[in-house]
């Protein structure tokens, strides 16, 4: 009988003990999550070990797999399970949400904060401050830019290093970059919007034409902002390139940047890489994003990703310590150098490397205009103008009208908040 | 030390507890339990985002009952239902007609009819994109040389949940044939011999003697195939994201929307709960109408 009820706590511990997440590596002090893309993973493993040279500190770097939502569930599930990590890296976009939950702790009041908040893009710092208070700093950043190809260009007698800068030039180099066959087929498109399956991605797009305009996500007295002119205007350029001159996809085309079916599109610096390894021969350009017309200042929304300390994260001063040294300027550049992020500091623009790698330097400059996508109930939102958008863009609906109802809708979100 | 014998029928039944209790375990971790979970967490205000949690009645039930895009989901999965669980039936049992003739290249074709079946989801997907991309895809393609018009396909709401519904209807069609194929395979020859010889045709005879003597599975593969059409989410999920304009958002797709890319995690609980008693509903109508049709008293 002894032996019967040792084997059903052998089983019950087995069952059990394969719920217990295994992250913890022995002898780590500090357990530090990474997530996005595995080929960034050596790089960030190399700048823990120089921590651990110059500290002391053991580091467990744990790689989270799979896109932005899928590794903030498991992340958000770990903390609501009451375990954490000491430093986390998330997306930009959820800081101020996840701060407002009290899922993760202001840095305000750690040793060294503010010298080494002082050397970082204040841009890509400012979506990570809420109610004064700073609770991450940016690891790596990016933004979008007008990425065409320069052999197309020349193809159609135009000047490569002179791209489109207003919406209206950007028009025009679509008409003329657009190839159809006889039939009026198009074989190659002049531009690309940027709309996908992804409503986040697609308002990723739209935002910096949206905010040229004008437009706000949420007016002054915190309504919904998409259905006042500069949404109409956004979103009627938009319905024009596609559905009136015909130059750009309704939908993005897999690879079509690559395969020569787009000749300009709307994308990011995390292509470069594999575009160098992969499409030696590309010959592309990348400029800031055209606006209306030449005196707008870009706005362009940011992206990239935030180390964070939970607010149930044990050992803080440490974790911050840590983030202060994968932020610092020797880390900063050696990541960006690896093409597994781009640094997120201002003084990296003057070191030389920049010089020779002029896609980059364009990025790194355009970080000044970055804008937070930030609003009330960001993921909802997205989706509620991306519903407006396809209606316009797939289902011939009127732009003022689909943009008032997703008004309604996202009144409707914020009024539940 | 008292011991007790167990007599031979008691320690057999003892005996099988124990081989089910794996299975009982199983089931309570991951089938009650997250139900009961489900459900307390349908009453509540529970978010992703937050830590804390209070019951707020059923405020929940009332905001999803109210909303536009539940109804929309809803109406998407029983247009779905309709496309895919019907196809999947109606093609399944002409093609079980088909493989049940003897035909040379037999199992060549028994075998091919049933490849779809096998290959997952994502890759299915994958591959119809790749066909039905408006602007450079084969289907396009096919139709410019044939000098017909091209169409929008995935892109436009008119055709999207149409043409997923029809991708369904290829994936799974395999595997309904076969389960026809087995039933038709066991209706006595003698039966079909008899009727033949009284001057009954192959569309009489098969409804009149295969078609009831295959009843029982016909229930059994019309539940099964509405449930795995409710049930749909990986060809939404991958083809479409619910668009576009909503017109493939079904209930599966728009529980993941709500409940894991917005975070509202008890509004998704909500729908969860209202999905599974609709199915429950169709599933128990189904069945009641079924079995008298079948005049069977129950198919499992």
């Amino acid at each position: 009988m002894k032996k019967s009820w040792l084997g059903y706590f052998v089983t019950a511990s087995f069952v059990l003990g394969s719920c217990v997440p295994a992250f913890a590596a022995d002898g780590a002090a500090l357990e530090y999550w990474i997530a996005g893309d595995p080929r960034r993973t050596p790089a960030y493993v190399e700048s823990c070990e120089r921590f651990t040279e110059k500290t002391g500190i053991n580091v467990n770097v744990v790689e989270e797999a799979g896109d932005n939502t899928q590794i903030q569930q498991k992340l958000l599930t770990m903390i609501a399970s009451g375990s954490a990590p000491n430093v986390i890296q998330v997306d930009t976009m959820y800081v101020a949400d996840m701060a407002k939950a009290g899922i993760i702790t202001p840095l305000d009041d750690l040793p060294g904060f503010e010298e080494a908040k002082s050397g970082l893009i204040e841009a890509e710092v400012l979506p990570s401050v809420v109610d004064g208070k700073t609770y991450g700093f940016p690891i790596r950043g990016n933004s979008i830019q007008l990425i065409y190809n320069k052999q197309m260009f020349r193809d159609a007698g135009l000047d490569p290093e002179a791209p489109p800068k207003t919406l209206d030039e950007l028009a025009d180099t679509a008409v003329k970059l657009t190839k159809r066959d006889d039939d009026g087929n198009v074989d190659v498109f002049g531009f690309e919007i940027g709309m996908s399956t992804d409503a986040h991605w697609t308002l990723h797009a739209f935002s910096p034409i949206f905010w040229g305009y004008g437009g706000e996500y949420q007016l002054e007295d915190g309504s919904s902002g998409f259905g006042t002119d500069a949404g109409v205007q956004a979103l009627s350029y938009w319905n024009k390139l596609v559905n009136e001159l015909e130059v750009s996809p309704s939908e993005r085309v897999q690879d079509g940047f690559v395969s020569g079916r787009i000749a300009m599109m709307l994308d990011g610096e995390w292509n470069f890489r594999t575009w160098r390894e992969e499409y030696p021969e590309l010959d592309y350009g990348v400029t800031t994003i055209p606006m209306p017309s030449e005196e707008v200042v870009p706005q362009i929304p940011l992206g990239g990703r935030v180390c964070v300390i939970p607010t149930m994260a044990e050992d803080k001063e440490n974790g911050f310590e840590l983030i202060k040294h994968v932020t610092s300027y020797d880390e900063q550049m050696a990541y960006t150098k690896d093409e597994v992020g781009l640094g997120v500091r201002s003084d990296m623009l003057d070191d030389s490397w920049f010089s020779e790698n002029e896609n980059y330097r364009i990025v790194l400059d355009d970080m000044k205009y970055s804008k937070a996508k930030a609003a009330t109930e960001i993921m909802q939102m997205d989706t509620i103008v991306y519903d407006a958008i396809q209606q316009v863009i797939n289902n011939g609906a009127d732009p003022a009208e689909a943009l008032a109802e997703a008004d309604v809708q996202y009144n409707d979100l914020l009024a539940s908040y | 030390m008292k011991t007790h014998k167990l007599s031979n029928s008691r320690r057999k039944a003892f005996i099988g507890v124990i081989f089910l209790l794996p299975f009982f375990i199983h089931f309570a971790i991951f089938q009650i339990y997250p139900f009961f979970s489900t459900l307390a967490t349908s009453f509540t205000n529970a978010n992703l985002m937050s830590l804390t949690q209070k019951f707020v009645g059923f405020k929940n039930y009332v905001s999803v009952l109210q909303d536009k895009l539940f109804i929309i989901s809803l109406k998407n999965t029983f247009i779905y239902l309709l496309i895919d669980g019907v196809g999947v039936v109606v093609f399944g049992m002409l093609m079980a007609l088909a493989l049940n003739k003897k035909i040379r290249g037999l199992s060549f074709f028994r075998t091919t009819y049933y490849i779809p079946v096998l290959v997952d989801w994502t890759i299915v997907s994958i591959v119809f994109l790749f066909i039905l991309e408006p602007n450079f895809g084969i289907a396009n393609y096919f139709l410019r040389e044939l000098g017909l018009p091209t169409q929008k396909f995935l892109t436009t709401p008119k055709q999207a949940l149409i043409i997923i519904a029809i991708a369904s209807v290829w994936k799974g069609v395999g595997y309904y044939a076969v389960l026809f194929l087995a039933a038709l395979q066991d209706v006595p020859e003698t039966l079909k011999e008899a009727a033949s010889l009284d001057g009954a045709g192959p569309v009489r005879i098969f409804f009149s003697i295969s078609l009831p003597h295959m009843m029982p599975v016909v229930v059994f593969v019309v539940l099964m195939a509405f449930i795995g059409s409710l049930k749909g989410f990986d060809q939404f999920y991958i083809m479409t994201s619910g668009g576009p304009a909503r017109s493939t958002t079904t209930i599966m797709y728009y529980f993941y929307e709500v409940a894991f890319t917005n975070m509202n995690t008890s509004k998704g609980a909500t729908i969860a709960i209202l999905f599974t008693i609709i199915v429950l509903a169709f599933t128990g109508t189904q069945r009641l109408l079924s079995n008298k049709l079948s005049g069977v008293e129950g198919v499992n």
